[in-house]
């Protein structure tokens, strides 16, 4: 795969189908491993609908997704220009509660942390925030690096 | 993404959801809106469809606890005292609110949120119908 591929959509939940897509089709270290494709694109989904929902709060913006092979790893920065806020210090929701006692909120960030090997936050150097994404993959299959 | 509605008849009136597409942000708000609609045009049992939903993100999670609370407490079992304890030690299913042929990732992330602890799961329409 190239050395990186970016996409950028607007703050908008309409273009959730567009990242799932990106992720699918640009992960190819991944391609023989559809339970951890699976989990990226799920961890990638969550994370951009954190930033629409709880970053830019219905404001009109802009996200950045650059997805990079380097080494045994895929690495995703989703860079924004919201409000600075750290996804990493929210703490992880009880799941073993019962249901209906279990506050609103903690749910997306609890399944990224299970989905990734790395969750890095970082305000960005202009404003707004950068968060990293890091899953390990196997080595590069024939024909794929 | 698309949900269509059907009703079935078994001990009970069974309203079922069959959902059809990635149930993320977007398809959640949709599930929401039809299901406090539908529970407030009387609807007490609610069976989700899930066999073609490939992808459920915490916000779909989200909507079937809304729904799970709004079905509790239009049941009248609030308080009861066995409910809560077997709330609290796990053995509690939702007697309103199941759901039918989950796919493989859907299974995962209903256990990875401790979900599938409250919301019983059934594999075909027919029998699911009858467990209510």
């Amino acid at each position: 795969m190239p050395a990186a591929v970016s996409l950028r959509i607007s703050a908008d939940l309409g273009n959730l189908d567009d990242v799932r897509r990106f992720i699918r089709e640009n992960a190819a270290g991944l391609r023989q491993d559809q339970a951890a494709l699976q989990a990226l694109v799920q961890a990638v989904d969550e994370s951009v609908t954190n930033i629409i929902l709880h970053g830019y709060r219905g404001q009109p913006g802009s996200i950045e997704i650059t997805l990079e092979q380097t080494g045994g790893c895929l690495v995703m920065r989703l860079r924004d220009q919201a409000a600075p806020f750290d996804p990493t210090a929210v703490p992880p929701p009880d799941v073993t509660s019962p249901l209906e006692q279990r506050p609103p909120g903690g749910l997306g960030i609890h399944l990224i942390r299970q989905m990734v090997d790395e969750l890095i936050y970082c305000p960005g150097p202009d404003g707004g925030n950068e968060l990293r994404l890091v899953k390990r993959i196997g080595q590069p299959h024939a024909g794929e690096s | 993404m698309e949900i269509t509605t059907t009703q079935e008849q078994g001990r009970v009136a069974v309203t079922v959801f069959h959902l059809k597409g990635e149930l993320d942000a977007v398809l959640a708000q949709q599930l929401r809106q039809q299901g406090r609609d539908a529970i407030t045009a009387g609807a007490r049992y609610l069976l989700l469809d899930l066999a073609e939903v490939p992808y459920i993100a915490s916000a779909g999670l989200r909507a079937f606890q809304e729904l799970f609370t709004l079905l509790r407490d239009g049941s009248g079992e609030k308080g009861d005292k066995a409910v809560y304890e077997g709330l609290r030690d796990g053995t509690y299913k939702s007697p309103n609110l199941k759901l039918l042929s989950p796919t493989r990732h859907a299974l995962e992330a209903l256990s990875m949120a401790g979900f599938d602890m409250f919301l019983e799961i059934q594999h075909n329409l027919r029998d699911a119908v009858a467990s209510f």
